[in-house]
């Protein structure tokens, strides 16, 4: 796939995301089952793009895990009608937390490809009850502790026992070998991530989507007796390591959400918006180990290769205004922003602990608040970021809205397994 | 096609450690899978691991190996001899050892026997540069 363009270019017309939060009790999504929440999600999108489903071609669905925890198989043509897409192609794919990013990439390539005009990708996942096989999906119920951990342990390499695809220990290793080859102590690494949790909790308050974060660390410290956040981030009750350098809020908030995007050939896209945004770059790859003794992630260095030449970026640092990376953990950052070459190497502790990473900062990253703040939805996590990325470009952020709005914005997502996806986004009007 | 997973974990019971060498280029896979990750070669032989290799960093699991291990383990993350990047149980470690190993990284290690439950046997690390110097620790 090295140095190819898409044969035919691909916009984005329309994204949305329903509130995350938790279908027994928030309001705005309180009773819903899967199919409403990706029907919210869609219609939502449909309406953001101008478009409406007589005039998309297929539609696809991300859900993590879906036997275990949507008690269903095969799930695509469960949600056709709920989207108005009866008798359309549909597929239903698992990738893990990067399952919404895979499906918005194969939707990308299908438009390219001349196969589709316009595809709605959605991802859905409901992680804090499930519902009962064979019975109707609105009724839920608390997680047993067997599908609990099969949540965390079926995304493992099972044929060669590999905790490393399913723990944190591979990210204590990358940051052992970060905070040796760049001699910055893990004390100083683990304050910088307790900043960034703040930062992060701050944008997702103002993120009224985030419907479970209403307070800042620092009135949610005061509650529990600490003068500060930074005492109450560091305190081994309320946020204990739970591997050598991560420590449980460094972990993906779980919540319940649904994202869509609609996905369109260029040369159609202003039939149905005057603010497209293009897919410049793709990429997708795969590893079943998320360590190397260089940092050089080879799946990862690839993927930002590929999604660079096909976006004719040369110099990231210059031309990309604002970032994503899924932050379930918040480990992964310094690693991953490097190799996109978002900031220089060695950087991203100083930019980390200086508060730079907001959307106010010198650079822009996770601006909903990110996996630990907004919320985890899993599958649809990446297509909201994509979401959010468009937000931006329009200038409807609100009080999170970047101060110059970004041209050029990258993501990069992972998911069980380890999958991973990368895009470039470009402001086309 | 042969049952590679059974021919591998039988073999481990029987304290041998295996990988497929690539016909075509000489690379070894380990663990075992049948395509040459190399060169793409599809036909393969078994081989004996040297078993030597250097570790280059150290993680935490306070999970342990589920569903095998309940106890907390220290993993090290090495490159084989034979080229590849492998991770296991680090024997013998503790959480407190592990930032005076990283300070000593590059560390030579080989590559033991670990009995998970009475039907898997798995791969394990040690340190030091042979197995009478590790199986001393």
């Amino acid at each position: 796939m090295k140095g190819k363009k898409l044969a035919r270019k691909v916009s984005i017309i329309g994204a949305a995301y329903t509130p995350l939060g938790d279908v027994r009790e928030t309001p705005e999504i309180k009773d819903f089952s899967e199919r409403e929440m990706v029907a919210m999600a869609g219609i939502a999108a449909m309406k953001n793009g101008g478009i409406e489903a007589n005039d998309i071609d297929a539609f696809y669905v991300a859900c993590s895990g879906p036997n275990t925890d949507a008690k269903m198989k095969g799930g695509g043509p469960f949600f056709a009608e709920w989207l108005g897409m009866k008798y359309k192609p549909t597929m239903f794919l698992d990738a893990g937390c990067v399952g919404g990013g895979v499906a918005l990439n194969s939707a990308v390539g299908a438009v390219a490809g001349g196969m589709y005009d316009a595809v709605l990708v959605t991802g859905v996942n409901i992680n804090m009850s499930m519902p009962k096989s064979y019975y109707p999906p609105h009724i839920r119920f608390d997680y047993d502790n067997e599908t609990l951990w099969d949540n965390v342990y079926l995304g493992m390499d099972a044929a060669y026992i590999r905790p490393s695809t399913g723990g944190l220990a591979p990210y204590d290793s990358d940051l052992m070998v970060y905070s040796k080859t760049y001699g910055i102590s893990l004390e100083e690494i683990d304050e910088a991530f307790l900043q960034y949790l703040i930062d992060k909790r701050r944008e997702a308050v103002l993120n009224p989507k985030a419907a479970l974060t209403t307070e800042s660390f620092e009135e949610e410290g005061k509650r529990f007796g600490f003068d500060n956040a930074h005492d109450y981030l560091k305190s081994k009750k309320y946020n204990p390591f739970i591997s050598y350098t991560g420590r449980g809020k460094f972990m993906g908030w779980a919540m319940d959400g649904a994202a869509a995007v609609v996905v369109c050939a260029s040369d159609l896209a202003d039939k149905y918006t005057d603010k497209p945004v293009e897919v410049a770059g793709i990429s997708v790859s795969c590893s079943t180990e998320k360590d190397y003794p260089s940092l050089k992630h080879v799946e990862d260095m690839t993927m930002f290769e590929e999604a660079y030449m096909m976006a004719d970026i040369t110099d990231p640092f210059t031309q990309i205004d604002h970032m994503y990376i899924h932050d379930c953990p918040t480990l992964t950052i310094p690693i991953i922003m490097e190799q996109a070459r978002y900031v220089k190497p060695g950087t991203t502790i100083d930019y980390m602990k200086n508060g730079d990473f907001t959307f106010d900062g010198k650079r822009p990253l996770n601006t909903t608040g990110g996996r630990t703040q907004a919320g985890h939805p899993r599958s649809p996590a990446y297509l909201m970021e994509i979401s959010e990325s468009i937000e931006q470009m329009r200038g409807e952020c609100g009080p999170r809205q970047m101060p110059i709005p970004p041209k050029t914005s990258l993501l990069w997502g992972g998911g069980s397994g380890v999958s991973k996806t990368v895009t470039v986004l470009k402001k086309q009007w | 096609m042969e049952p590679i997973l059974k021919i591998w974990y039988d073999s481990l019971k029987e304290g041998k450690i295996l990988g497929l060498k690539c016909k075509r280029c000489g690379t070894v896979q380990f663990p075992p899978v049948p395509v040459c990750g190399e060169c793409s070669g599809m036909e393969t032989e078994w081989v004996e691991m040297s078993g030597k290799g250097t570790m280059y960093s150290v993680g935490y699991s306070p999970f342990g190996i589920p569903p095998f291990v309940d106890d907390p383990v220290v993993i090290g993350y090495a490159t084989m001899d034979e080229g590849m990047l492998f991770s296991a149980t680090l024997t013998g470690a503790k959480k407190k050892d592990m930032e005076k190993l990283m300070e000593k990284t590059p560390l030579p290690v080989t590559l033991g026997i670990q009995k998970m439950d009475e039907d898997v046997y798995f791969p394990c690390l040690k340190l030091g540069e042979n197995s009478e110097e590790s199986s001393g620790k």
